[in-house]
């Protein structure tokens, strides 16, 4: 049994394609915790998470799960690993009794009772082909099999997106209760920030091949402030302080990285608390310094 | 290894069961009219066994051996489709295995389908009270190495994920032989048609028969000994092929 301490540990991360390069991405997962990985469309998340999963071959990097190499160890690694993608990948013709049959040969620790007990928690069909499933059906069949052979670490892709908040939310509910063990850890990305404020330990955000920010949720959003200020007192912002500033008519509202420093600096000024989606939206503006 | 093998087997079962039914329809009519010779309204009718006999195991054998491979063919583009085989990346299973159980499936297949040939020449020569022919075993045997060709449809379509892209890039490749085999029958005939002609002084289907004949003998006893080296060559480098092609991981 390897001991680790972060279930995920990515340093250096290359991975290059026409127009496009992930650039030196690091950051790592503690053991026992949720990593909300945002960032918009094409910001580099499923790269990232298909090198994580060895899908795609790094150019250059060091990829460590579970204290594994994700690529000499490849195998070891992936009997405790469970991937969650966007879209299901099993055949439509296929049906739960069948995937059961499959894939109790292919993870020694498949549990036949536990993926039928989720099945019938989620009030899942055995018999009915995944064809004939809606997409949040499909959705909470894949956590049901990817939970049901003891994985250790939970890699999911957008899995989120597309659902109802209903089902969103009693997906996210299964999320907390598999992290009650304390050798579970959840690599979730998403651009539904909303999700990860609800969930994540820490969260890493990344924009166009390259992370932003990356460490504690909670430090982040105290860290992070919108300064609301007129036109003028604007002026007199110190622009190292500024993320991104969004003007309107009245004034801007300013991304800072900074609050503690900030409110010192500009006494009187009133910084408001952010979230996830205010960060992501001012990072990723943050080219333009500012934006309307 | 084996929860892959029998997803697959259980991806085709429809096409399976439809192949057999086919097959089954044509052993059975083709049976009954060899019957119907002696014990039916054909009694009396001469040549019908002599014409049908020689060919019915071909088409019986093309049937079983063609028909349960094909169910396979489109299996990797579909998994491709519903993102199988991207997930299969992500369970603990090698290439080579991956790949091991795409050949065990097509190979179960090829192996029903050459019991089943065997079958329908038993049952034929049953039917049509005729010895069982050591030639058309000889003939089904050789077919059935030949079909191994059929295993190139694994690394293709891994390499093209498309049915229509991965016929046509094997069309074109392949044609350059197949112009020369056209070439070859073509010629073949010709000097067939020539020394008919100047043996029996005229080219009837009979005389044509009769000058092909010791050369197909032959042709089928070069075929035999040369068919399992055949076979085990293909499917030595069409493995080798998919697992590179597993091994690049187009994504």
């Amino acid at each position: 049994m390897n001991e680790y301490e972060n279930a995920i540990e990515i340093k250096d991360l290359t991975k290059k394609y026409d127009g496009f390069t992930l650039d030196k991405v690091s950051f790592n997962v503690p053991k026992g915790s949720i990593m909300g990985f945002i960032g918009q469309n094409g910001a580099g998340k499923t790269t990232t998470i298909n090198a994580l999963l060895n899908i795609v071959k790094k150019d250059e990097g060091e990829i460590r799960l579970l204290g594994l190499d994700h690529e000499k160890d490849e195998f070891e690694a992936k009997k405790q690993i469970a991937a969650v993608f966007d879209e299901l990948p099993f055949d439509d013709r296929l049906n739960a009794i069948a995937m059961d049959k499959i894939l109790r040969e292919i993870f020694e620790e498949w549990s036949t009772d536990t993926f039928f007990g989720y099945l019938d928690r989620f009030a899942l069909p055995r018999k009915k082909k995944f064809g004939k499933f809606s997409k949040g059906m499909k959705m909470k069949l894949q956590i049901a099999s990817a939970l049901s052979h003891n994985a250790k670490l939970l890699i999911m892709d957008e899995a989120t997106t597309g659902l109802d908040p209903v089902v969103r939310n009693e997906i996210l509910d299964i999320f907390l209760e598999y992290l009650q063990n304390e050798d579970h850890t959840i690599l979730m990305s998403s651009h539904i920030t909303s999700d990860l404020d609800k969930i994540a330990d820490s969260v890493t955000f990344i924009d166009k091949g390259k992370v932003l920010v990356s460490g504690y949720k909670d430090e982040i959003l105290e860290n992070h402030g919108i300064l609301k200020c007129t036109k003028d007192e604007y002026k007199d912002i110190d622009p190292g302080d500024i993320v991104s500033a969004r003007l309107n008519d009245f004034g801007a509202e300013i991304m800072v990285s900074d609050k503690a420093a900030c409110s010192r600096k500009y006494s009187g000024a009133v910084i408001d608390n952010t979230t996830l989606e205010d960060i992501m939206i001012y990072y990723v503006n943050r080219g333009k310094k500012e934006w309307r | 290894m084996k929860g892959l093998i029998y997803r697959e087997l259980y991806l085709i079962r429809k096409t399976t069961v439809l192949t057999l039914l086919a097959y089954l329809i044509f052993v059975a009519m083709l049976s009954l009219v060899f019957i119907s010779t002696y014990a039916g309204n054909l009694r009396g009718e001469e040549g019908v066994i002599e014409a049908l006999y020689p060919q019915a195991y071909f088409y019986a054998a093309c049937i079983a051996l063609i028909g349960m491979g094909y169910g396979h063919n489109d299996i990797i583009q579909k998994d491709y489709q519903s993102h199988w085989q991207l997930y299969s990346y992500t369970l603990p299973v090698s290439e080579k295995k991956i790949a091991a159980s795409k050949f065990a499936v097509r190979g179960i297949l090829l192996l029903a389908g050459l019991v089943l040939a065997f079958a329908a020449e038993l049952i034929f020569s049953a039917a049509a009270r005729m010895p069982v022919s050591f030639p058309h075993i000889k003939n089904i045997l050789i077919i059935c190495a030949f079909m191994t060709i059929g295993f190139s449809e694994i690394p293709l379509m891994l390499r093209f994920k498309n049915q229509n892209k991965a016929a046509t890039i094997t069309l074109i490749a392949c044609s350059p032989v197949l112009i020369a085999m056209f070439w070859f029958g073509y010629k073949f005939v010709d000097f067939c048609r020539d020394k008919a002609a100047r043996l029996y002084g005229e080219v009837t289907d009979k005389t044509l028969a009769k000058v092909f004949a010791p050369y197909f003998d032959k042709v089928r006893e070069i075929g035999i000994i040369v068919a399992p080296f055949f076979a085990a060559g293909l499917l030595l480098l069409f493995f080798w092929w998919s697992v590179k092609e597993l091994k690049r991981r187009r994504y």
